[in-house]
């Protein structure tokens, strides 16, 4: 018999693939963006051999955008890997135990880069975190890293509890080979 | 406590995090905080911040998501389908023609995308099923298409050299020809391989059609002259010191972009399609270098790395004997561990080793990158396995293992073949602008 999943815990998973989904959304933008960046660049530079000033550091900090919601995404989607030895050696008696337990590490590691990734980036422009050619301040990219990071560290968290409250049945969220 | 023992309960940890099923990038960088934490308190969360932002806003590493994005642009634009035609037409009468024109397709389609990946999944959507309806031995067409698809990370653009690269600070242009020579020998072995297979046991191939005419293989070629094009725009560029990796990359996602436009292919689900399959691919390699540069500054607190490299001086080892062992090691851990871990794992370990006995670094890196390939394709693990297996769910995963060791095996001569002859790697990157 499956277990019983509260209802809160499908809102939250809900919730974060409306987030995941608008994070997509950003990504895409930054990513056509980096793309036509580098293509102006390239043009002014061979074609009308005028280089644009600074264009790299506007490449980086679109990429930080782009490498952002990739995360967040990516996390949603089961993108990021794992090694799959443990099932050649246990079942689910065993991956049950071994899988909170991975979700709780991975949740405590996120959480502290989350924390690590905006305390750095509230220091700005005092600690000097800018870009080399256009002064552009790191801030708001470093925050919209640590949105993506805090995403995910959400999404660990929920399929902690999910995992949990299938305990006797086959988790939903198992990682993928 | 000495920092040595804590480079060792580091890696002991990892292994067991792995183990549990901790993603990669989170568990390298579990142990890499903790770590620094032990040797450097204050600088742990420090570091931590900064390697994530640091690689995030890298500009170098632009080159990965612009090289998706031209891999999955091309893959909706039917340009692979194209490429597969043109090889067939050349290839299809020969025996094993369908399999030999897969593995072409594949080399092809991965001068255009950096993950074996997407090469796999892309060919193996056109060719299994012209293989299948052919009558196809499942594990020669399935083994086929697995071992094609690893050519994604040795023929440039290549992940797994901007990953390398990245570690060693080596030049990303310059691994990317490196891996030109090698992709194209092991395209001819693999395609060799496919010959013995079917000159062994005939019933795995049956025939497959007749001979195309000129007509036709020269219409082919013509249709796939916008893969071939943007290939030589890219590649070539950066060659002829036209292009930095990453301008190439712009270039080439861009030119891909255009050509959907003018075959109509940016239909709403294509462009959905593209942007999710670049994001994810884009998410995955990330966070194992966000673990990977966390990990790789605590093996450096720990000065481990160097410690190696003197034990291995004083042994009196040759740097033959060293890459033999490292490689060795790779195709070991390839059966258990996933390809890009291994890199990020053992490379920082290797490299004080190997540059201490003068090594060229980017013909090591083809070697290690050949090694990755047979990773992606080594049981239990095999990633390239379980995308074929996506996409043949009707073949069980015992036939696919069973299709792929001849490939294997056409790898492991691809190492020893560049290891004993280092120009095929280097002849191209020393005559580059």
């Amino acid at each position: 018999m499956p277990d019983f999943v509260p209802a809160s815990l499908l809102w939250a998973e809900t919730q974060l693939g409306r987030l995941a989904g608008l994070f997509a959304v950003l990504g895409s933008i930054a990513l056509l963006g980096l793309t036509l960046i580098t293509v102006v660049a390239v043009f002014w530079r061979y074609v009308l051999n005028d280089p644009i000033f600074g264009l790299e550091d506007v490449s980086s900090m679109s990429m930080t955008v782009v490498v952002a919601a990739a995360v967040a995404f990516g996390a949603y989607h089961g993108a990021h890997v794992n090694v799959s030895v443990i099932k050649f050696f246990a079942g689910r008696a065993i991956t049950r135990f071994t899988d909170a337990l991975a979700r709780s590490i991975g949740f405590v590691i996120v959480g502290i880069a989350t924390y690590a990734v905006f305390t750095k980036g509230t220091c700005g422009l005092e600690c000097g975190a800018i870009t080399n050619n256009l002064s552009i301040v790191h801030t708001p990219f470093y925050f919209v890293l640590g949105f993506a990071l805090l995403a995910y560290a959400l999404l660990l968290f929920l399929q902690l509890l999910i995992g949990l409250a299938h305990w006797r049945s086959e988790d939903p969220n198992e990682p993928a080979d | 406590m000495d920092t040595s023992i804590i480079a060792m309960i580091g890696f002991a940890f990892l292994f067991l995090l792995l183990f549990i099923r901790v993603p990669v990038g989170l568990a390298m960088m579990a142990v890499g905080t903790g770590g620094i934490y032990l040797i450097r308190p204050q600088a742990s969360i420090p570091v931590l911040a900064g390697e994530i932002f640091g690689e995030s806003s890298n500009y170098s590493l632009t080159i990965i998501p612009l090289f998706m994005l031209m891999g999955n642009l091309a893959g909706v634009s039917r340009m692979s389908r194209d490429l597969y035609d043109a090889a067939y037409s050349w290839l299809g009468h020969f025996r094993g023609g369908l399999a030999s024109a897969s593995i072409v397709g594949c080399a092809g389609f991965s001068a255009l995308s950096g993950s074996s990946l997407a090469a796999a999944l892309t060919m193996g959507r056109v060719s299994l099923p012209e293989m299948q309806r052919f009558n196809y031995d499942n594990s020669l067409s399935t083994g086929a298409i697995a071992a094609g698809g690893t050519l994604g990370i040795l023929i440039p653009p290549s992940a797994g050299f901007v990953i390398y690269a990245l570690l060693t600070e080596e030049s990303v242009g310059q691994l990317f020809i490196a891996g030109v020579l090698p992709g194209v020998l092991l395209t001819i072995l693999f395609v060799l391989t496919v010959w013995l297979v079917v000159t062994h046991s005939p019933a795995k191939a049956p025939q497959s059609g007749g001979r195309a005419t000129i007509r036709v293989r020269v219409e082919s070629l013509a249709r796939a002259s916008w893969i071939i094009g943007i290939i030589m725009i890219t590649i070539g560029g950066i060659y002829a010191g036209a292009f930095s990796a990453v301008e190439a990359a712009g270039i080439g996602a861009f030119l891909a972009l255009l050509v959907c436009i003018l075959r109509k292919a940016l239909t709403w689900p294509n462009i959905v399609d593209v942007a999710i399959s670049t994001l994810k691919s884009t998410g995955t390699v990330f966070l194992i270098l966000f673990g990977a540069f966390v990990f790789k500054t605590f093996v450096g607190f720990t000065g481990i790395a160097f410690d190696a490299s003197l034990w291995v001086e004083a042994q009196g080892f040759s740097s033959f004997q060293i890459v033999l062992a490292i490689l060795v090691m790779f195709m070991i851990l390839g059966t258990f561990l996933e390809g890009f871990a291994i890199l990020v794992l053992t490379v920082p370990l290797a490299q004080p080793i190997l540059e201490a006995l003068g090594i060229n670094m980017v013909w090591f890196g083809v070697l290690i990158v050949i090694a990755l390939e047979m990773a992606l394709i080594s049981p239990p693990v095999g990633i390239n396995v379980f995308v074929v297996k996506g996409i043949a769910p009707n073949v069980p995963l015992n036939t696919i293992f069973r299709g792929i060791w001849p490939f294997w095996l056409a790898m492991l001569v691809a190492v020893i073949v560049v290891l004993l002859f280092p120009p095929i790697a280097l002849y191209l990157p020393n005559t580059m602008f």
